[in-house]
């Protein structure tokens, strides 16, 4: 359907407009100021063709009949479609309406004529929808509408009709499978996993529970067959130990009946083995007493040689403790004449550092008066500089002078003051008069200043005055003559105030360097101070420098260190008392420094041999007195015995005190001897015993025994031992059968728990196998199907997807790749260059949206238009949200979208674009229909 | 003298693949399955039972198994001795099985005699020797029947000499060494008329040198497999013999005892294989692909005891998604709810593939095409779990898709 014209009456604002001949595609630019009546037009054209039949008494309607009239509301709309023009019209709140055809002549032939009948057949003519739905929804847009339809509320119609001609997205039979695919997959899984991930399974559900109760089975199982594995080792241990004690029993058996048997032989050989055992008894006393006769023998022998030994070495000691009292008197005697050398050396050195210490002081005092008269030399020339310092800074004081800076400013004052008032000089206009003899005087007015009447003379001087803004001249007999300058006049203005603001400032600036304001060769006298100062400057500086080296810290400091030095001059005067008197030293100070080394050169010697005197002292001291510490060892760290590490007064005391010691011993140990048997009286006694001991074993060879009777005790004891044996190893292997037995018996009834375990972890495991593959299996078909869907979609929407991101790209909209829709064949996302980021359509800006929105229903629009049938778009106030940079760009893309692609496939048909706006600005497009609501001949408002 | 030889009745079996109803039931079996043999007793007025090893499962079973089966025996109805002989599966070992109550009650009681000691044992009233070779082992490398060698046939003895041992009989080379294994001449070697063995489930006679057969395996009085699988695939038990998923320890689906006659000492013993099972096991394999289901379902449908008989209907071979629902809805219905628990139906190997006609109308020309062209590429053999997730995929797709344009 195309719109040919429509006329409206008394609606809303609108008196009357009648707009005809529209063009069928291309874009048509309706405009005016805000409140002509755009928006009530695009309302107007809805009701009539779609919305409310004529006798409607709908409030949405009659909001917009006029108010405070009762005029009728009428509109009157011709269109063409399927190749014929109709015409609509209604009188809104009566019965009045009609539906004409245009017959071939071109007249207009009723065809419906009542109200009903004509709202009917209209809306039929142009798709059945209202206004709002079918591809109005699409393109037929209010001022606010910037967003696309959302996808669950776009028209299916429209939606069929886009799959018809772009092909099939999605079937009904696809969308229920995939209703029931999901529905069976959230059975198991809460969200889509990514590519190549397993979707997670939902903490509730039956797979997942299946799946913890499979683990608790196992676990419970494995707990089951480890009891079941702990009873078979006690099954198999217990079998082990009844067969054990079986035979144990038939061997315990077998040892009482041996040691039955052992018992009584045993019994019958106790005579013979009691009188072996007592001939046994005599022979080991006798042995005794023969062991201790020998015993005495050799305790004889050691004690005397023993006493030998002692005797031997005493008299050794005495030798020796003589030899150490010679060494002690040779000592000492050597230690008593190196302390004499010693007494010597020390005399001579105390003279020697008494005469040293007297040039010392002599060197000092001649250092003092030299250093004394330095200073007073200082102090004289650093007052003699201060004084010349001071004239210097009280000429600078005295003649102030500008610095280098503030002197390039104030000639720069004066450069630019004399420019300005060059200017000035120039701009002026001088007004000479030379009035004609008789001439009436003129009457002048300069610069709105008092009148003046300058008296003429003939041939006279002529009348100058300079004109700075304008002049009066008022000629008698002539009239009035009028000077001005226009718009100089304010350039001459500022030039005044500039050069006052210059000259005040340079007379400010000079007046501290006593220059009066008005002085002509100011800026000369000011050159002039700073030419002094400049010569002035480097003499103040090196004056400065040079008392500064004199007296570093002032020249009352050094005045005060000179006053110090001439005390300590007269203190060292008075307190000087020379100790050499009689002895003729040198008066310089170099001469006594010589004498000085000569008294240290010796001195240094006499000390070398007192050192060496002392050491001799210290040792020799040692040598005769050392005493070795309380826990000294016997030997020290060099190895030497105690008696070395002693001095030789301590070595002299030992050696008397062991000699002593070992004397005592000699005496004891011969003590000792006298005490024991006799020689003769121990041979005797180890005779006698070594007889005894012969005629015991005599005794005993003859009650020698059989080799049965020697061993018949050992087998009895053997036996017994083995049986205990045997009787220990059967009790503890019934004790341990019977505890097993006991713990065996617990087992009652494992076998059928386990296999219930068992059969419990078998069916979980073939359940949760089963219930996984289904889960699995599902999560793949919704997998596939998405990606299926992604393929389908691809391939449908191409040529849409391709006509809007040219369009894209022609308003440098964010540089994407491409555009994902969705099933309802709109917009879902932007997908970025790089393919991996993508950002949803509505998170775009709102000018972006609005432009993007418009684009895809222009493309979605134009698929479903047909060069034979054109489809309208309405777009009332559109792309209030754009820059100026894309609204340029964006009336391409409309004419684009008017003009339709034919050469696409599918083809996109033209459109018919109605564009309302108060900024035709905006929306001038080449070939575009321009009406201009604002004109009173084509829209009249009403009056109210 | 007339006897029935019965064996491994491993009453409290270890079942672990069905479902706790399922495992009940076959496990009540067992006990219906004596019953049986009680009946099969009076039927044929047998002088005893023999009771060849195994009598339970495992030596761990509960008291209510233990006492059950001893009442089953001591029984009224039972109409003479049962002689019974531990075999590998319930040892005669310290606190098991044997060493409770009622099991420790003073022998001889009214029917169960207990043989706990390798020692003759003379039937009362008759002429006959019963030669008793208990286990105490789950396995061992000695002849449980050597000691009968120590009692030789006296010159003029004309008693009736029968062994009755668990342990497999050394009949090839390639038997576990710990298994109990029993010289295959042992009859003739011991001047027996008869040996009566349990270890084995499948029923097996052996014959002498002269060609009589004097040597025999009762099997099992109640099947607990699958025909074709091994017990362990079937039902989750486990044999301890190291040879246990061997073909001989597998039942054929029905469950069997001997029933022997024997005239005089030396004379050939008649046997007769006799069924006294309470179920049977039935494994059944159908490829479908050319096949109407609708007859399958009749023939499923109308089988005879079908509530005495465990299924196991594997399927397979390629349907349309019309008959897959037929085959999940009503087949897998009569399956589970009109054969004995237990029974099941196995459809991993049947594919369902839509044929022509059918394709486009439940993919549609949408996105569940492209779809179903990308699960057919991933479920071709490639990576095994992908390839199975695919199938399964498929035939959701197909399922789904079925029932969404239905």
């Amino acid at each position: 359907m195309i719109l040919e014209g429509f006329e409206i009456e008394n609606w809303s604002c609108i008196k009357h407009v009648s707009i005809s001949d529209l063009p069928p595609t291309g874009v048509i630019v309706l405009h005016g100021p805000n409140g002509t009546g755009k928006s009530s037009i695009l309302a107007a054209l809805r009701a009539a063709l779609m919305d409310y039949p004529a006798t409607s008494a709908k409030r949405d309607l009659k909001r917009w009949f006029p108010k405070n009239s009762g005029e009728k509301s009428k509109v009157s709309v011709t269109f063409r479609v399927q190749g014929a023009s109709w015409r609509i019209t209604k009188q809104f709140g009566s019965m009045e309406s009609k539906l004409e055809s245009r017959t071939p002549m071109g007249t207009w032939k009723t065809e419906q004529a009542t109200a009903a009948d004509a709202h009917d057949q209209t809306l039929a003519l142009i798709g059945g929808k209202r206004s709002d739905a079918g591809l109005q929804q699409l393109l037929w847009l209010t001022q606010a509408e910037f967003h696309l339809p959302d996808p669950k509320a776009f028209d299916s119609d429209v939606q069929s009709q886009l799959r018809g001609i772009l092909g099939i997205l999605q079937t009904p039979l696809d969308d229920r499978f995939l209703g029931r695919v999901k529905t069976e997959w959230s059975r198991w899984f809460g969200a889509r996993s990514k590519p190549g991930e397993k979707p997670k399974l939902k903490n509730d559900c039956s797979l997942g529970k299946a799946l913890a109760a499979l683990e608790q089975s196992r676990t419970d199982l494995t707990k089951i067959e480890t009891e079941f594995r702990d009873f078979e080792t006690m099954t198999q241990r217990s079998t082990y130990l009844e067969v054990l004690a079986r035979g144990l029993r038939q061997n315990l058996q077998a040892s009482n009946c041996l040691c039955n048997e052992l018992q009584g032989e045993y019994e019958r050989c106790l005579k013979r083995l009691e009188a072996h055992r007592n001939a046994g008894e005599r022979v080991a006393t006798a042995q005794k007493e023969l062991d201790k006769a020998l015993d005495r023998r050799q305790t004889r022998a050691d004690t005397e040689a023993r006493t030998q030994e002692a005797e031997r070495t005493a008299g050794s000691a005495r030798q020796d403790a003589e030899e150490k009292t010679r060494l002690l008197g040779l000592a000492e005697q050597e230690l008593r004449a190196h302390r004499q050398e010693l007494q010597k050396n020390s005399g001579v050195q105390r003279a020697r550092q008494i005469m040293r210490d007297e040039v010392s002081v002599r060197i000092e005092r001649l250092n003092l008066t030299e250093q004394v008269e330095s200073a007073r030399g200082n102090l004289r020339r650093a007052e003699e500089l201060t004084r010349d310092l001071d004239t210097l800074q009280r000429q600078a004081r005295e003649n102030p002078a500008p610095d280098a800076g503030k002197l390039r400013a104030l000639t720069k004052n004066r450069t630019t003051a004399a420019g300005l008032r060059a200017d000035l000089d120039a701009a002026a206009i001088t007004l000479r008069l030379s009035p004609d003899a008789g001439a009436a005087p003129p009457l002048l007015v300069i610069d709105s200043a008092a009148p003046e009447q300058p008296a003429s003379t003939a041939d006279g001087p002529a009348i100058e005055r300079p004109i700075r803004r304008n002049a009066e001249i008022t000629l008698p007999g002539w009239g009035r003559l009028e000077l001005s300058r226009g718009s100089d006049a304010r350039s001459l203005d500022e030039i005044e105030a500039e050069l006052q603001i210059l000259d005040r400032s340079f007379s400010d600036t000079i007046a501290p360097f006593g220059i009066p304001a008005g002085d002509p060769t100011a800026l000369d006298r000011l050159r002039g101070l700073f030419a002094d100062q400049l010569a002035r400057d480097p003499e103040v500086q090196r004056l400065t420098e040079e008392v500064s080296r004199l007296a570093p810290k002032g020249v009352d400091h050094l005045r005060q260190e000179v006053a110090r030095l001439e005390n300590l001059l007269l203190a060292g005067d008075v307190a000087f008392q020379p100790v050499t008197a009689g002895m003729d030293l040198p008066s310089t100070a170099q001469d006594l420094k010589r004498l000085d080394e000569g008294l240290k050169s010796e001195s240094d010697v006499n000390l070398v041999a007192i050192v060496t005197a002392e050491k001799k002292i210290e040792q020799l001291e040692r040598e005769i007195d050392v005493t070795p510490s309380a826990d000294s060892t016997r030997k020290d760290p060099k190895g030497r015995n105690r008696d070395e590490t002693l001095g030789l007064r301590q070595q002299e005391a030992a050696a008397k005190e062991r000699t002593a010691a070992l004397a005592a011993t000699s005496v004891v140990l011969r003590g000792e001897l006298d005490r024991l048997l006799t020689a003769e009286q121990i041979e005797q006694e180890v005779c006698d015993a070594e007889t005894a001991l012969a005629n015991t074993k005599d005794e005993l060879d003859a009650a020698q025994l059989s080799e049965s009777e020697q061993t018949v005790k050992d087998r009895l004891d053997s036996a017994k031992d083995a049986r205990k044996a045997i009787d220990d190893q059967l009790r503890e292997a019934e004790r341990e059968l019977n505890q097993h037995k006991g713990e065996l018996r617990r087992s009652e009834g494992l076998h059928q728990k386990r296999a219930a375990a068992a059969a419990r972890v078998e069916e979980l495991a073939l359940r949760t196998e089963r219930e996984t593959l289904e889960g699995e299996a599902f999560d793949r078909l919704y997998a596939l199907f998405e990606e299926s869907r992604e393929k389908q979609l691809g391939t449908v929407m191409g040529p849409i997807h391709d006509r809007v991101l040219r369009w894209m790209r022609l308003l440098n909209i964010g540089g994407y790749r491409s555009i994902r829709f969705n099933d309802q064949f709109l917009p879902d996302a932007l997908l970025a260059q790089d393919g991996a980021s993508e950002l949803a359509f509505g998170e775009e800006s709102t000018g972006t949206i609005e432009q993007m929105a418009l684009m895809v229903r222009l493309a979605l629009g134009a698929t479903l238009s047909k060069a034979a049938e054109p489809v309208v778009a309405m777009l009332d106030d559109p792309l209030t949200h754009s820059d100026v940079v894309r609204l340029h760009q964006m009336r391409a893309v409309l004419r684009s979208a008017a003009l339709g692609d034919a050469v696409a496939n599918p083809a996109a048909g033209p459109l018919q674009i109605f564009v309302f706006t108060c900024h035709p600005e905006w929306f001038a497009i080449d070939g575009a229909k321009v009406i201009d609501l604002g004109k009173p001949e084509v829209l009249r408002r009403s009056s109210f | 003298m007339r006897f029935l030889h019965a064996a491994d009745l491993h009453l409290g079996l270890r079942i672990t693949r069905f479902d706790e109803a399922a495992c009940k039931r076959l496990g009540e079996a067992r006990f219906e399955a004596i019953e049986n043999l009680r009946a099969k007793a009076a039927e044929h007025r047998v002088d005893f039972v023999l009771v060849a090893g195994d009598l339970f499962d495992d030596h761990t079973v509960s008291r209510t198994v233990a006492e059950r089966a001893f009442t089953l025996f001591e029984g009224k109805t039972m109409p003479c001795p049962v002689y019974i002989i531990p075999g590998n599966h319930d040892p005669l070992t310290p606190g098991g099985v044997w060493d409770r109550d009622p099991w420790t009650r003073d022998q001889p009681t009214r029917n169960v005699r207990l043989l706990r000691e390798a020692a003759p044992i003379a039937v009362p009233d008759l002429p006959v020797v019963i030669f008793p070779c208990p286990l105490r082992h789950r396995n061992s490398i000695d002849d449980p029947t050597a000691w009968i060698a120590n009692h030789p046939r006296a010159a003029g003895d004309d008693t009736i000499r029968i062994g009755l041992a668990h342990g497999s009989l050394a009949i090839m080379p390639t038997l576990p060494e710990d298994d109990h294994l029993i010289r295959k001449d042992a009859a003739d070697h011991y001047g027996l008329d008869y040996l009566a063995l349990g270890h084995w489930h499948k029923s097996l006679r052996h014959k002498s040198a002269d060609g009589g057969e004097r040597t025999a395996y009762s099997g099992t009085h109640e099947p607990m497999r699958f025909p074709g699988s091994a017990a362990g695939l079937s039902t989750g038990w486990t044999s301890y013999s190291a040879d246990g998923d061997a073909e001989r320890f597998q039942d054929d689906g029905h469950g069997t005892a001997q029933l022997v006659t024997i005239d005089a000492a030396g004379a050939p013993p008649m046997i007769e294989t006799i069924e006294i099972g309470r179920l049977r096991w039935r494994a059944d394999e159908r490829n479908l692909t050319a096949q109407p289901i609708g007859e399958i379902i009749s023939e499923y449908a109308s089988r005879e005891d079908r509530a005495l008989t465990v299924l196991r209907l594997k399927l397979s071979g390629v349907v349309d998604p019309e008959r897959h629902g037929r085959v999940e809805t009503d087949l897998r219905d009569i399956v589970c709810s009109r054969y004995c628990l237990g029974s099941q139906m196995l459809t991993d190997m049947l594919l369902v593939e839509p044929n022509d006609q059918q394709l486009g109308a439940i993919v549609g020309d949408g996105v569940l095409a492209r779809v179903l062209g990308r699960l057919k590429e991933e479920a071709q053999p490639s990576d095994v779990k992908v390839k199975r997730v695919a199938d399964h995929a498929l035939k959701l797709l197909y399922r789904i898709a079925w029932e969404e344009q239905a």
